[in-house]
């Protein structure tokens, strides 16, 4: 080049000139200039998004850690389909549908079913129903492991219960247990002098609604089948035996089912259920769930839905300190850009 | 390949030392100035091109990264970037410039002359001429009546003795035979890429 073009020089110089003023602006704010050029604006942003989620992932995590929201949040499909099952076995009120068989045979038999209205359905006067399980830990002292499990063992036997599933390690091991609901405390008290107690919980579970539901139908279905056995004597022709027949079959096996329902829910009623683990001092808690796929499974989708529920309730929080920072920034930008200028 | 490795050497030298840039400047400047003017055929635009891309060359120094390319692969990447949102826009972006507080220049009659001197209009005459004698009879003819002169299908299919679909495809085959040709000379004439 050999400066024939003034533009050029000027720009040469122009270029030169603004060199300069950066590398006096530089002694002042290296750092800031430096991140600026050596790095992309869109992975600055990454950056920034990244560190927001970890922050975000860590103050939700602080904040429910106390009272284990994220677990609770992971574990309410399972819950819900849990307590939908349970529901669906005795929706309260539940009329008990006519077939069309039966309707059929209501029609023809009118002034005979007029008797099904005069079937009064008395609530049961039952106590409350309740469904009672405990567990319990214990930690006992070394070496005396088979004693106390056998004590352990005594205890269920001694209370009219009887030894449901047991498991035993070298130095610890678990009993589940069942006794009648009316020894349930009492059981439960001379379990626990067997060690010093390192967990217990006790749960109950009122399902009188469910049980005295569960009657009133069986009760219904029972006042059924006596009106179509009546019917059976009056049936006239074939055709009508077998109309009342199938109606009679079909209310036979509700009643069944009813009757199956009501058995379980007196089982569990009537006895109780203590879950017992006692470990020597110094063996490390075992869990008791032992690692299977579906399990492993479970408990990554549980900690993945966990994980974002933290994130979430941390963002809650972060948001309007990130507000804050980005009003901070915004207004010192904009004063050093009109210092600048002047 | 020797200099481009002299290039990305400066380049980095100027991260520190602003002043190394000055040399890359003095050898591109001018190839640039050329590769602007003969694309705009505007010396103007083609000095204010020249100077945004340097300036933003100058300011994303210290992200240059050689990819096999160099540094002219660099300058004119960021070149060619310019020049098509120039031909998109019409309009050529400051920011850079603006950035780094640089004042705007005009450019003086002298440097005018001198930058249309860069475009070689010689040249660019005897490349279209050439292009020009390229082309077969009927497509010379057909052009010379409706690009220069300028008159209607009609007029020039009556003059070519041929029907009016003839005429276009004619004149339409001719202007493209025409910017390939000139495209072969180093001539980009048409704007936009």
């Amino acid at each position: 080049m050999d400066g024939t073009i003034g533009y050029l020089e000027a720009l040469r110089e122009d270029l030169l000139d603004a060199g300069m003023r950066e590398g006096r602006r530089d002694r002042r704010g290296t750092w800031r200039h430096g991140l600026h050029d050596r790095f992309s604006a869109r992975s600055l942003v990454a950056v920034a998004a990244a560190i927001t989620l970890l922050a975000a992932g860590s103050v939700g995590w602080f904040v429910t850690r106390g009272d284990d929201t994220g677990r609770r949040l992971a574990l309410m499909p399972g819950e819900a389909g849990a307590t939908g099952a349970t529901g669906a076995t005795g929706p309260a009120g539940t009329a008990v549908p006519a077939t069309a068989d039966e309707q059929g045979v209501s029609e023809q038999f009118g002034h005979v079913l007029d008797t099904d209205a005069g079937v009064t359905v008395g609530l049961p006067s039952e106590v409350s129903r309740v469904i009672r399980t405990a567990e319990l830990g214990l930690i006992i002292p070394r070496g005396s492991f088979d004693d106390r499990f056998a004590e352990a063992v005594d205890v269920a036997e001694t209370s009219g219960g009887f030894v449901a599933t047991s498991t035993t390690r070298e130095r610890s091991g678990g009993v589940t247990m069942r006794v009648p609901a009316a020894r349930f405390n009492e059981a439960l008290a001379s379990l626990r002098e067997l060690g010093e107690v390192d967990v217990q919980t006790v749960e109950g579970r009122d399902v009188t609604a469910e049980y005295v539901d569960l009657q009133a139908r069986l009760r219904i279905a029972e006042a059924r089948r006596a009106v179509l056995l009546a019917l059976m004597d009056q049936a006239r022709s074939i055709q009508q035996t077998i109309r009342v027949q199938n109606a009679l079959d079909d209310t036979q096996l509700r009643i069944e089912e009813l009757q199956g329902q009501e058995n379980l829910l007196d089982d569990r009623t009537s006895l109780a259920t203590i879950r017992l683990r006692m470990r020597e001092e110094g063996v490390e808690p075992t869990e008791v769930e032992t690692p299977s796929l579906p399990n492993a499974l479970e408990r990554a989708v549980a900690g993945f839905v966990g994980m974002i529920a933290a994130i979430v309730i941390g963002i809650g929080y972060v948001i309007p300190f990130l507000l804050i920072a980005l009003v901070a920034w915004f207004v010192v930008v904009r004063v050093r850009r009109r210092r600048g200028a002047v | 390949m020797d200099e481009d490795g002299d290039d990305v050497e400066l380049i980095v030298r100027s991260w520190d030392e602003p002043e190394a840039f000055g040399v890359v400047f003095e050898r591109h400047a001018e190839t640039l100035l050329a590769y602007f003017a003969r694309r705009t055929f505007d010396p103007g635009a083609a000095a204010e091109l020249v100077a945004e891309t340097f300036a933003q060359a100058f300011a994303s120094r210290r992200r240059f990264r050689d990819r096999g390319l160099g540094a002219t692969g660099w300058l004119y990447g960021i070149a060619r970037h310019q020049l098509s949102r120039f031909f998109r826009t019409g309009a050529i972006d400051a920011r850079a410039r603006r950035r780094l507080g640089m004042p705007e220049r005009e450019v003086s009659p002298d440097d005018y002359e001198r930058i249309e001197e860069l475009i070689d209009f010689e040249r660019v005459g005897r490349a279209i001429g050439q292009a020009f004698s390229l082309l077969s009879e009927e497509q010379r003819e057909a052009l010379t009546l409706r690009v220069i002169e300028g008159r209607p299908y009609r007029e020039v299919a009556d003059a070519l003795r041929c029907s009016e679909e003839a005429a276009r495809a004619r004149v339409s085959r001719g202007l493209k035979r025409l910017g390939r040709s000139l495209d072969a000379e180093g001539l980009e004439i048409k704007p936009g890429r």
